[in-house]
């Protein structure tokens, strides 16, 4: 069966003209690229050592696919009503709609998952190697712009001594793209009126930024009431970060060898 | 499993050059056409049964472009991580459909002390 796929694979090779291809990340390879029979033996595999943006050094890093993982049973253990009333985007598509690349299918993706009739959407954000958390709240309550029960935003930054509000115009233009994917009546004004807020959050000692993103949204999680007040939420929120549970963040870990 | 011999194989592909030629999908011999894009390449198609693993797949993408499969996420078009031991039945892939690439990220600023 090997066989009858290279030569579907070749079939579809030559019906395009080859092109010369800038690779993705700096760090890729210089070598020739492997051949098609080089790429269906599974013994050369092991030995290529191209990887992107990323060496020995970064294995502490916490990365995307890790991430979803441990977000995914974070999601599972959690009740059916605020499984309904909260949601979560991928932590790959704000740094997607920022690079522009599938801006659209982005959009397209967080459309489907109704922010509007959600009462917290969590926006995991990484970019420019940090992790940030962005909250969306009430965000279907246009009456009560405003007031504590209107439609807010929040963004959680474990390392303040960095400038947060270099995000705000990222942020303000995904939720105006958001605005109009929706075909919300809502003008700019009404946009601009909404603000992001910095609450004050456990700040991180090393560079485990990534977790400090996942405990805020189990934070979250665990908070017992729906309909709580956010002011009250501030205070009562955020225990000390021992109380999150590291053990399955270190098997993922081991899964992923890294 | 038996490999086909060597004559079915050129039937197959006989079978795949009439289909796309035709242009409609589902009257070939089980093979669908599954298209990868990305920012930075050039879109690749690739034909493949609705039932074989698509770790086939992204590893040829990802040999073709000296990519390291651990560091590259594939998107399907609603917006879900694709496993490399799905299938394109389970994912829900047909023929035509597109799958997007995504560099995996990392974060881990810290605070640089004297």
């Amino acid at each position: 069966s090997y066989f009858s796929f290279y030569v579907c694979y070749t079939e579809c090779k030559n019906k395009r003209p080859r092109r010369t291809i800038k690779p993705a990340a700096r760090n890729v390879s210089k070598s020739a690229l492997p051949s098609g029979l080089d790429a269906l033996n599974p013994n050369r595999r092991t030995l290529r050592t191209a990887s992107s943006n990323r060496d020995k050094k970064n294995k502490d890093k916490l990365d995307t696919e890790i991430f979803e993982l441990y977000l995914e049973d974070l999601w599972k253990d959690i009740d059916e009503e605020k499984r309904s009333a909260y949601a979560y985007f991928d932590s790959l598509w704000f740094h997607m709609y920022t690079s522009g690349h599938n801006k659209s299918n982005v959009l397209k993706w967080i459309k489907a998952k109704k922010v509007f009739s959600r009462q917290y959407v969590f926006v995991p954000i990484v970019i420019w190697g940090h992790w940030n958390l962005l909250v969306l709240c009430n965000f279907g309550e246009t009456d009560y712009l405003g007031t504590d029960k209107g439609p807010r935003m929040l963004l959680l930054d474990s390392l303040k001594t960095t400038n947060p509000t270099r995000l705000r115009s990222n942020i303000k233009r995904f939720i105006a793209d958001i605005f109009k994917t929706e075909e919300r009546e809502e003008n700019e004004q009404f946009i601009n009126k909404i603000c992001l807020e910095f609450p004050e959050v456990p700040q991180q000692n090393g560079d485990e930024c990534g977790i400090y993103v996942l405990y805020f949204i189990y934070c979250f999680l665990q908070n017992k009431a729906l309909g709580e007040d956010f002011s009250q939420l501030v205070c009562q929120t955020f225990p000390p970060l021992p109380c999150f549970p590291f053990a399955p963040y270190k098997s993922y870990a081991n899964m992923f060898s890294l | 499993m038996s490999s086909t011999p060597a004559a079915a194989d050129t039937a197959e592909t006989d079978q795949a050059d009439l289909k796309l030629v035709k242009a409609e999908p589902g009257t070939g011999p089980g093979l669908i056409t599954i298209t990868v894009t990305s920012q930075t390449f050039a879109d690749v198609y690739f034909a493949i049964k609705p039932r074989v693993k698509l770790r086939r797949v992204m590893d040829l993408y990802c040999g073709k472009h000296s990519l390291d499969p651990k560091t590259v996420k594939f998107i399907d078009d609603d917006g879900r991580f694709v496993r490399s031991e799905q299938t394109p039945e389970e994912v829900g892939l047909q023929d035509g459909s597109t799958i997007s690439l995504a560099i995996d990220q990392q974060g881990g600023a810290c605070i640089c002390e004297n």
